[in-house]
């Protein structure tokens, strides 16, 4: 091959995978805003460890926020699919926050971005 | 170039086109707004990557798959001088977008600079640029008398076509990564 070619062949290639790159890089949907993004970390280490998250509890979880905005956010999530609401099975007043498989998605796709970096 | 690596690019890119052309009038033909015009236009996505990747032969690619489907239509075509027109449009306006997006180092050579937000932006650049070539073209050529409409809905259909053949891409590269086990 001459030198020509293999400069036209890797210029190719080069052109390929930063498509690729842009392609895998597109915006998921539904998006989390920092607030969101926030609870589903703070809910994250709960879950990790198999407590359950009652929706009272999860409206204090984070003190800086009011208990209205997390309630709100808390609607927000639901709505994008990324939590999901379980009834206590005696009381039908307690509500549990659970993870969607949505949020084992997102959770996964942040792991893998921590593993590319660190590969990096 | 490799002249073998550019006919590959031509037959697969003309192969890829007019199938993506068959499957948009199966899938979106409830979405078609006027002749030549749609909602929703998946070719407009294939365009793009053929475009981006293989230059001049993939407009030629595009231009060929183009012919092939207006050559698998049935009946006569009553006006064959506007539709070619149309068909060479469909290559020859991406590559004008691609020359813009360079002339604005939106891209460059290799697409170092080419992340996902400059990919949107290529999108669109692409679209309006079709879009305003084909409805000046069928405006001259006297079978629409309503460019603004027209331009409104073709551009939109380019875009749309395009994001559903991005995120298909992006979920495809995400199988494959799957299936690698990354």
């Amino acid at each position: 091959m001459t030198k020509t070619k293999s400069a036209n062949f890797s210029q190719m290639y080069t052109k390929y995978l930063n498509l690729v790159e842009a392609v895998r890089g597109l915006p998921s949907f539904p998006s989390l805003d920092a607030v969101e993004s926030r609870m589903l970390n703070t809910f994250a280490s709960a879950w990790h460890d198999e407590k359950q998250i009652t929706v009272l509890e999860a409206m204090v979880m984070l003190p800086e926020i009011s208990t209205t905005t997390a309630h709100r956010r808390l609607k927000m999530l639901r709505k994008k699919g990324m939590i999901d609401l379980n009834l206590d099975a005696h009381d039908n007043r307690v509500k549990y926050v659970v993870p969607t498989k949505a949020t084992q998605n997102y959770f996964a796709q942040l792991g893998q971005c921590m593993e590319k970096a660190q590969q990096v | 170039m490799d002249f073998r690596r550019n006919v590959w690019a031509v037959l697969g890119t003309s192969v890829v086109y007019c199938g993506t052309f068959v499957l948009n009038s199966y899938l979106f033909s409830v979405l078609h707004y006027s002749t030549g015009t749609n909602w929703i236009f998946l070719p407009s996505g294939v365009r793009l990557f053929a475009i981006l990747l293989f230059a001049q032969w993939g407009a030629l690619g595009v231009i060929l798959g183009g012919l092939g489907v207006v050559l698998s239509q049935t009946g006569v075509i009553s006006d064959p001088g506007t539709v070619v027109g149309a068909v060479c449009l469909s290559g020859l306006a991406p590559l004008l977008a691609r020359q813009i997006c360079i002339g604005f180092s939106q891209i460059d050579a290799e697409f170092r600079r080419m992340s996902p937000s400059v990919l949107l932006q290529v999108a669109t650049i692409f679209a309006a640029t079709s879009a305003s070539l084909h409805q000046i073209w069928f405006v001259w050529r006297g079978i629409s008398d309503d460019f603004v409409s027209g331009l409104l809905v073709m551009f939109i259909g380019d875009v749309l076509g395009t994001l559903i053949v991005l995120y298909a891409a992006k979920a495809a590269l995400s199988v494959g990564v799957r299936r690698r086990g990354g």
